[in-house]
């Protein structure tokens, strides 16, 4: 037996011990057999370390080159660079699957794991949920795209990875999108838990909440790694192009987001039970629907993936979820009731509707977007689809009163506000808002919706500021110093305090979107030494170099760029001739960010003559800098959202130990 | 034991005997939901109408002749054996696009996606053309979108997310 024969027999008892652990889970916790419970918890743990054992062989089987494996010589070569092979891990369907399937029981471990001490009530259902989840996967692993079958006769290398995905930003950017879709799983686990039991008290809420959190941010920090891996290395100039792919990976996160704050409502109010279990399941069903458009080719993305025998699977996987939900939330509807009711429009809880209305109506228009083709085939039998400017059109207007409602939503308070109050509170950012709307306007902006988008950037970013303001003043009048007035402030309140600073980021990440927009482009033929002008860049080129990479051939040219009479920096765009893929050249991206006006100067070699002239595409993007630096703000808070707090722990217990006194008279 | 009964409901969903408040919205509240309803399906009509495009064959394409002039388009085939001219001082990109319906001559300015023109097994990529049919017959395209060919197609979805975008993408050209 060989290394990836062990592998796929480590797969086989995987497969059995997942069907296991969910019977067992479940017979447990209805009969009371608590050995029995515990035997699944066991099961889904060992599910785990097979899974992990399987990933193992499959780096160590990339790393060694062994071509006997069809997927190992189809996604990786000997020329490769030791990361890019690695990461060719994850550039096949069937090792992909892999990836999926390890993060998930890893998932299921770490469930298994925190709820063993605390919530124990929810983890006899939540772990069969996840088993089930794990059972399909390794299912489809094992029929359709087993990453260990071996060929009759090894080449004596592989074909390797197309160039463009042996790019560095292939270490981080799919394994996040794809931990970020599995992460799903463990919300609707915790919610079907709830739902089977009936028991959706606060500790079920709190669960719900957190395993939201973890997909969340795992997710949206996949899509911003995509955006990035875009921008930098495929050379159009943008970061997002909705894109079916695109699409698909953002509406998980778009409901996600909407989930994490309605369920402040449910655990405040006790309203929008059924609204909330439903959008859990739609999260879910969105990841799932994400991995079979991607996987099955069933709408025509630029991308254009071959279709599998993958695509059924989920296809028939997505039905059954769906139906099943829908039964069970159905079963619960008399349980789901709501207990409170809104009071009045100016309230915290009306501004969690609206950012829930608004999420979901983007939802709804880029999922329409993305399904229209398939839609006017089907009923029409006119095959059409429509461009990113139907999204912008659209999107465009939700987002804008999105980043509004972000800024005036936490000045209300729960019930209801006196408008007294709320003015005194959005006065300073209102007064901002407007000096920036007429400055830019007065400025020249021609764009007025931008022109409006920057001005709610400024209201919401003066209404955190305020936000903070008053909580560091009241922490100063007790003699704290500024900084340590501001640490205290966001560790004694982490879900508030963490909350405000997700928001700045995504009002960062707004400026860079709405300062793309101002994109400008020209294509200049240059000679050595002789310089161009760009907006306000002067670009001059000092000419061509040819060097060796990792696994192929570049040629990189220089460019000193200069702002007034000032040099600012230089730039080294190239083309690369990767080793196989002789036809394929690749245009390596240069990007400068000019301060302190944070252009992005970006700039691409797009032809080299024989005289030595060279021709440049040069894009000018103002203010796309401040996304990434959104989406470090963006990880920051999220995990102070998600970071457990000090003091609860000894509560913890004693509600623990409460409970285990109250089951056993 | 540290089991629990099922029937022990620890956190109770809703406090029981008091009856949840089931009264009909009001007036106002229905009035703004049909208003809020009818904008969003507003922007969406409107969007469609101006960013719908028709995914027609070559052969289609020829059929609706006169019909299909100044109207957007998506056309998929191939690029013909030799039949890419390339002119790097206008950057003028000509080709003639074929399917298994017939042929297009096509000419597209602006950065050529790198996979465009790859060739394998003897033959080049499929591509996707998005632009319109000029009065003399010719396809100006404003997008040229280089499908995967199947070792491509197999990988990995998310790391292919974008690989696709990588044509001169819709925000270099005006629709």
């Amino acid at each position: 037996m060989t290394f990836a024969d062990s592998a796929s027999v480590a797969l086989g008892l995987a497969i059995a011990l997942a069907a296991y652990g969910s019977a067992a889970a479940i017979v447990g916790y209805f009969r009371l057999l608590p050995e029995l419970r515990r035997s699944a918890e066991h099961a889904a743990l060992a599910v785990a370390a097979l899974v992990t054992y399987a990933a193992l062989v499959l780096f160590g089987l990339l790393l060694t080159h062994q071509f006997g494996v069809a997927f190992v010589a189809e996604v990786s070569s000997r020329t490769m660079s030791t990361r890019a092979v690695l990461s060719a891990f994850w550039g096949g369907q069937a090792g992909s699957l892999l990836l999926r399937t390890w993060v998930l029981t890893l998932f299921c471990a770490a469930v298994v794991l925190v709820h063993r001490r605390r919530d124990r009530e929810l983890l006899p259902v939540a772990m069969a949920s996840l088993c089930v989840i794990e059972f399909f996967f390794l299912l489809v692993l094992l029929v359709s795209a087993d990453p260990f079958t071996r060929l009759p006769s090894p080449p004596a290398d592989g074909q390797g990875l197309n160039p463009l995905l042996q790019d560095e930003a292939m270490s981080f950017h799919p394994p996040l999108l794809l931990t970020g879709y599995m992460a799903f799983a463990m919300p609707l686990a915790i919610a079907v838990s709830g739902l089977v039991t009936g028991q959706m008290g606060i500790s079920w809420l709190r669960a719900l909440r957190r395993w939201t959190l973890v997909a969340w941010t795992i997710q949206g920090c996949g899509l911003l790694a995509g955006a990035w891996w875009a921008y930098h290395v495929l050379g159009w100039g943008g970061y997002w192009g909705w894109d079916p792919v695109e699409n698909v990976a953002l509406l998980p996160w778009l409901v996600a987001t909407a989930l994490l704050h309605s369920l402040m409502v449910q655990e405040r109010r006790g309203m929008l039970r059924v609204w909330n279990v439903t959008l859990v399941a739609s999260a879910f069903c969105l990841a799932i629907f994400g991995m079979f458009v991607v996987g099955s080719g069933v709408i025509t993305s630029v991308h254009a993936f071959a279709t599998s025998s993958v695509g059924p699977l989920f296809f028939g996987f997505l039905s059954v979820s769906m139906l099943g939900l829908v039964a069970l939330v159905a079963y619960r509807l008399p349980v789901l009731r709501a207990t409170g009711q809104f009071d009045a429009l100016a309230s915290r809880e009306s501004a969690f509707l609206f950012n829930n209305l608004l999420l979901v109506a983007v939802v709804v228009a880029t999922l329409w977007g993305t399904i229209f083709p398939m839609v006017s085939e089907v009923v029409r039998g006119v095959k059409m689809g429509v461009g990113p400017s139907f999204y912008q059109q659209v999107n465009a207007p939700l987002l804008l009163a999105l980043v509004l409602l972000m800024g005036i939503g936490p000045l209300l308070a729960w019930r209801r506000t006196s408008l007294s109050s709320l003015r005194r509170l959005l006065t300073a950012p209102v007064l901002t808002a407007l000096v920036v709307w007429s400055g830019l306007i007065l400025l020249g902006m021609r764009q007025g919706l931008a022109a409006l988008a920057f001005a709610a950037c400024a209201l919401t970013a003066v209404a955190i500021g305020v936000e903070y303001s008053r909580g560091v003043r009241a922490r100063q009048r007790g003699g704290e110093r500024l900084l340590q007035a501001i640490a205290t402030l966001v560790v004694r309140d982490r879900r508030r305090y963490g909350g405000y600073l997700v928001h700045l980021a995504i009002v960062l990440i707004g400026l860079g979107i709405v300062g793309s927009t101002f994109q400008t482009t020209s294509e200049v033929s240059l000679t050595a030494g002789q310089p161009t002008q760009v907006g306000r860049y002067t670009l001059t080129f000092a000419g061509v170099q040819p060097y060796q990479g990792a696994g192929y051939q570049g040629v990189m040219a220089g460019l000193v760029v200069g702002a007034g009479n000032r040099q600012i920096g230089a730039l080294f765009p190239d083309r690369r001739v990767y080793v196989h893929w002789e036809n394929q050249p690749v245009t390596g991206v240069a990007i400068l960010t000019s301060r302190p006006w944070l252009d992005d100067v970006y700039v691409l070699m797009t032809g080299l003559a024989d005289d030595g002239t060279a021709t440049f595409r040069v894009f000018v993007n103002p203010l796309v800098s401040l996304i990434w630096a959104g989406g470090f703000l963006f990880l920051i808070g999220g995990v102070i959202l998600f970071w457990p707090p000090k003091r609860a722990r000894p509560a913890w217990r004693a509600v623990q130990s409460g409970k285990a006194i109250h089951s056993e008279a | 034991m540290d089991v629990q009964h099922p029937a022990v409901v620890s956190d109770l969903a809703a406090p029981p005997g008091i009856p949840a408040a089931r009264r009909l919205p009001s007036l106002k509240l229905v009035v703004a939901g049909i208003a809020a309803l009818l904008v969003f399906v507003y922007l969406i009509t409107t969007a469609m109408g101006t960013s719908t495009v028709y995914y027609l064959t070559v052969g289609e394409l020829k059929a609706k002749g006169a019909a299909s002039y100044n109207t957007p388009v998506r056309v998929g085939g191939r690029a013909g054996d030799g039949s890419i001219l390339s002119d790097a001082s206008t950057q003028t990109l000509r080709f003639s696009l074929t399917d298994n319906t017939g042929s297009l001559q096509v000419v597209y300015k602006g950065v050529v996606p790198d996979m465009f023109g790859y060739a394998k097994d003897g033959h080049y990529q499929d591509a996707v053309v998005e632009g319109m049919l000029r009065p003399d017959g010719v396809f100006q395209a404003s997008q040229i979108i280089v499908k995967h060919d199947a070792s491509f197609a197999a990988a990995d979805a998310q790391a292919t997310a974008q690989a696709g975008s990588l044509p001169a993408n819709g925000k270099q050209q005006s629709r």
